[in-house]
């Protein structure tokens, strides 16, 4: 079977203010499989926001490239969904109508719309809350919203960025939960960015850990367990090894980049 | 041994004193408001006081009820309804004429790195410029009819409208700009669901800057020549030292600043139902 996402040799330079290249991805190849759930941590600088947007077609890459389904993908498109990290909504639209905004924009009528919207609303579990505005709900709340709104283009490829870095300790592990119930009913392949080691070993199938300056695939590593998964595994003995063996990889650069 | 019924008293919870003592938000609103409908009584009231008894020289002050009262035979007459009618117009058409232009051209300069580099320095020049100085010129090309005084509002309500129409569109949240790019909005769908959401505020503290610098427009240009309006029923009752009916035209522009300000602040309420906060008068 080929890859659902295979990306090959994608390198990405920026600019110094002196105007010379900087290497901050260095050829980097992976293969993700339909439905399945990646990981990628790594230490502040590393390039791992780089490199997702650069998947998402947000940033335009130098060298290599991205395949969805053995289709060369350049730019934005349907085919991915993107979850941001930041609070992203329009404060100007109701919770519905931030989650149809992807179809509306492709010319999807709300009477097709907005049934859709509201059956991805339950499914996050904000039925109820269709008419509220951002502004009036939670951090995770509209983090929920975030999640709606990306699947709402029933993307192939669910991309996304720290989506719970803003979040609270104790409303994080919740999302996390509530994320992989709802992978489990959507079924979606996922490239999810994060700087946390547990959440990344508690959510992914895979997690690829990358090393700094520039960005590179350090380690690419297995996470056993079982689904669905509960919380409390957090708490096992083989769990926190991996956390450890993770950790020691990043540990040198997380070091380095507080310096830097 | 005591047997409970129902009529026997039950002991109310006790609260503590300073939790039952605290007025609601309700309660602290209805507070303010009356505060200034007090406020503005006693205002009116001392109005009144200070032209009945400690300033009766006609030409030097005017009681409210004076002032009423020569407002209500000039209603009869007809002559306060052209008066009006005159201002309104003037004020109505270089009003709207700034809100179009300036809206669009702020939006322009604001999306066209061209169009910025070279309005720029003219929205400068012209935004810090006393324009009313302009008055004599525009008698001269216009006359002194409507045109000159469309013309003096219009210069000098455009540009705070234009720049906070520019302001509005570039301090679009770029987390947004890059939503819509992830969902592979067109230019035309930044601009629409997007942009001019974001600007809608800054338009509509523009607009409201633009309402007060409309009426002085009205009000210099009638002042400086004119046949007829409110400014020009202030000149020429302040040339026969008829104070009453200096007051009542000073009166009436105020009134139509405050309803429009209402107005406007009504519309943002309706066009921006998302924003809880109103803001701040400039």
């Amino acid at each position: 079977m080929s890859a659902k996402l295979r990306v090959s040799n994608l390198s990405k330079y920026f600019l110094t203010r002196d105007g010379e290249p900087r290497k901050v991805l260095d050829a980097i190849s992976l293969d993700i499989q339909t439905n399945e759930f990646v990981c990628i941590v790594g230490a502040s600088g590393c390039g791992k926001t780089t490199f997702i947007r650069a998947i998402g077609g947000l940033i335009p890459v130098e060298e290599g490239e991205v395949r969805i389904d053995g289709q060369t993908v350049e730019g934005p498109g349907g085919d991915r969904g993107f979850v941001f990290q930041h609070d992203s909504l329009l404060p100007w639209r109701t919770v519905l109508d931030n989650v149809v905004f992807g179809l509306e924009v492709r010319g999807v009528k709300p009477a097709v719309s907005h049934p859709l919207a509201e059956s991805l609303l339950q499914l996050v579990g904000l039925t109820g809350f269709a008419n509220h505005y951002p502004s009036e709900l939670s951090g995770g709340m509209r983090q929920r919203v975030n999640l709606a709104r990306a699947l709402a283009i029933d993307p192939d490829v669910l991309l996304m960025d720290e989506p719970f870095a803003a979040l609270d300790a104790q409303t994080r592990e919740i999302m996390q939960r509530e994320l992989l119930k709802i992978w489990a009913q959507k079924r979606k392949t996922v490239l999810f960015i994060t700087h946390q080691i547990d959440e990344a070993v508690y959510l992914a199938d895979r997690v690829l850990v990358f090393s700094s300056r520039p960005g590179r695939v350090a380690a690419d590593i297995a996470i056993p367990f079982e689904r669905p998964r509960a919380l409390s595994l957090k708490r096992s003995p083989e769990f926190l090894r991996i956390v450890d063996e993770i950790w020691t990889l990043i540990e040198q650069e997380v070091v380095a980049s507080m310096q830097a | 041994m005591t047997q409970i019924t129902a009529d026997t008293p039950v002991a109310s919870p006790v609260l503590p004193a300073r939790l039952t003592h605290a007025p609601t938000p309700a309660q602290i609103a209805w507070i303010s408001r009356r505060r200034a409908i007090y406020s503005v009584i006693g205002g009116l009231a001392l109005w009144e006081f200070v032209g009945q008894f400690l300033v009766t020289n006609p030409i030097l002050f005017s009681p409210l009820s004076k002032v009423l009262a020569v407002g209500w035979k000039l209603l009869l007459s007809g002559e306060l309804m052209r008066h009006f009618g005159v201002s309104a117009l003037e004020f109505a058409l270089g009003f709207l004429l700034s809100a179009v232009v300036g809206v669009a051209l702020g939006f322009l300069m604001a999306t066209s790195r061209r169009t910025q580099d070279i309005l720029d320095p003219w929205v400068s020049f012209f935004y810090s410029s006393p324009l009313v100085a302009l008055m004599p010129f525009f008698l001269l090309i216009f006359g002194i009819g409507l045109a000159s005084k469309v013309a003096i509002v219009f210069v000098i309500a455009v540009f705070p409208i234009l720049l906070n129409a520019f302001v509005g569109i570039r301090s679009a949240d770029p987390h947004l700009l890059e939503v819509a790019k992830a969902f592979n909005c067109t230019p035309r769908q930044i601009f629409t669901k997007i942009l001019m959401p974001a600007a809608l505020p800054f338009v509509i503290v523009g607009l409201r800057l633009g309402i007060g610098r409309a009426l002085t427009g009205v009000v210099v240009g009638e002042l400086f020549a004119s046949r007829a309006g409110v400014g020009y029923l202030i000149t020429s009752a302040g040339l026969s030292f008829d104070t009453a009916t200096v007051f009542l035209g000073v009166l009436i522009f105020s009134l139509m600043g405050v309803v429009l300000m209402e107005g406007l602040k009504y519309l943002e309420q309706r066009l921006a139902p998302w924003r809880k906060s109103v803001q701040e008068t400039h």
